[in-house]
């Protein structure tokens, strides 16, 4: 499009408008062109928006709210031309600017960065000293379960020695005291006295070694046994709970 | 520019354009100058100029050159006194608006 016909077609764009204005305006761009001089002609065309709609559309809009005569509620002259408020449009909000420069040089970004490097060291510290002390508490415990029942058998084992001895002894001074009875008769019936006792102790002991080991470290092994699988449980529980909630 | 000039703004741009010229100024050296301040379309400032010309602060008349008419615009006395409004206006409206941007708020 040249000079002429964009002028041609703003008049034909702007015939709805009163002759003067359409007058002068027509002189105004034909000045405007001559100002200009042919060889920035297409360069004033291109400014003026390629065509002669938008030149038109801004002395419309122009005449329209002289008219009302309340051109300052409205209407708005941007780096995009001419803008009417009445006309939603987008595109107000200029666009934020991001550089990864900014990024890095950020503060409150190495602050977080730094942060976060902070809060690993204290999870792994935690974790290490936290664990430590968890298998530490956990081996106490088995020692202290192992110990137990080392003891208790120990203490069985004890009993048990006890009780041979006890009815060796018993029988062999009982066996002794008879014999003795041939000899120093009193010293014998002492010495059978005392075997007896110990014998009889021995059956005792033996009565309650056979219950321990019957009753009681039956009752307790079902016991131990019982409460570890109930741990077992509870911690199988709990660590599926822990998954499920992920 | 991010910030939108208002038809206000824009009137006071092209009043102090005009104003600086004694003798007056024609449409394309409005236009250009105004552009040194704020990016505008050329078809903006038509419309413009013939509102300020029929609001009275600008008066229009032609003269020869090279053979040709070409109209001349001219600050009137009311044109004058609008600027200085616009100058006072935009005066407290940049320290304003600088105040609170530098975080001196509220403003005294």
């Amino acid at each position: 499009m040249n000079r002429e016909g964009f002028l041609r077609e703003l008049a034909r764009l702007l015939a709805d408008i009163p002759e003067t204005e359409r007058r002068e305006a027509l002189e105004y761009y034909n000045s405007y062109f001559d100002d200009a001089g042919p060889e920035n002609e297409a360069k004033v065309i291109q400014e003026l928006g390629g065509t002669p709609e938008k030149a038109a559309a801004s002395i419309r809009a122009e005449f329209q709210s002289g008219k009302s005569d309340s051109r300052q509620n409205y209407g708005e002259y941007t780096e995009r031309g001419y803008r009417d408020t009445r006309i939603p449009h987008t595109e107000q909000m200029p666009r934020p600017v991001f550089t990864q420069k900014k990024k890095k040089t950020d503060p409150r970004r190495f602050f977080n960065d730094s942060n976060k490097i902070i809060k690993i060291i204290l999870i792994v510290l935690i974790l290490l000293v936290g664990g430590s002390t968890c298998l530490g508490l956990l081996s106490g415990l088995v020692g202290m379960i192992f110990g137990l029942l080392g003891g208790l058998l120990g203490l069985i084992f004890g009993l048990a020695a006890a009780v041979f001895s006890l009815l060796v002894g018993g029988i062999a001074l009982t066996t002794a005291g008879i014999a003795k009875c041939v000899i120093n008769p009193p010293l014998g019936l002492l010495m059978s006295g005392f075997g007896l006792l110990l014998l009889s102790i021995g059956l005792l002991l033996l009565i309650l070694c056979v219950w321990l080991a019957s009753k009681l470290l039956p009752w307790i092994t079902r016991r131990s046994y019982g409460w570890l699988r109930r741990s077992c449980d509870w911690c199988k529980a709990k660590w599926n709970k822990i998954i499920k909630d992920r | 520019m991010v910030f939108n000039t208002g038809a206000a703004l824009l009137d006071a741009i092209v009043l102090a354009v005009v104003s600086g010229k004694k003798e007056g100024t024609y449409g394309y050296k409005i236009t250009h100058e105004v552009r040194q301040a704020i990016d505008i379309s050329e078809s903006t400032l038509y419309p413009v100029l013939r509102r300020l010309q029929k609001d009275g602060c600008l008066d229009v008349y032609d003269m020869a050159f090279r053979g040709r008419n070409r109209r001349y615009y001219k600050i009137t006395e009311q044109g004058t006194a609008q600027l200085d409004l616009y100058k006072t206006e935009w005066k407290n409206y940049v320290s304003r608006i600088s105040g609170v941007l530098s975080g001196n708020y509220p403003v005294q």
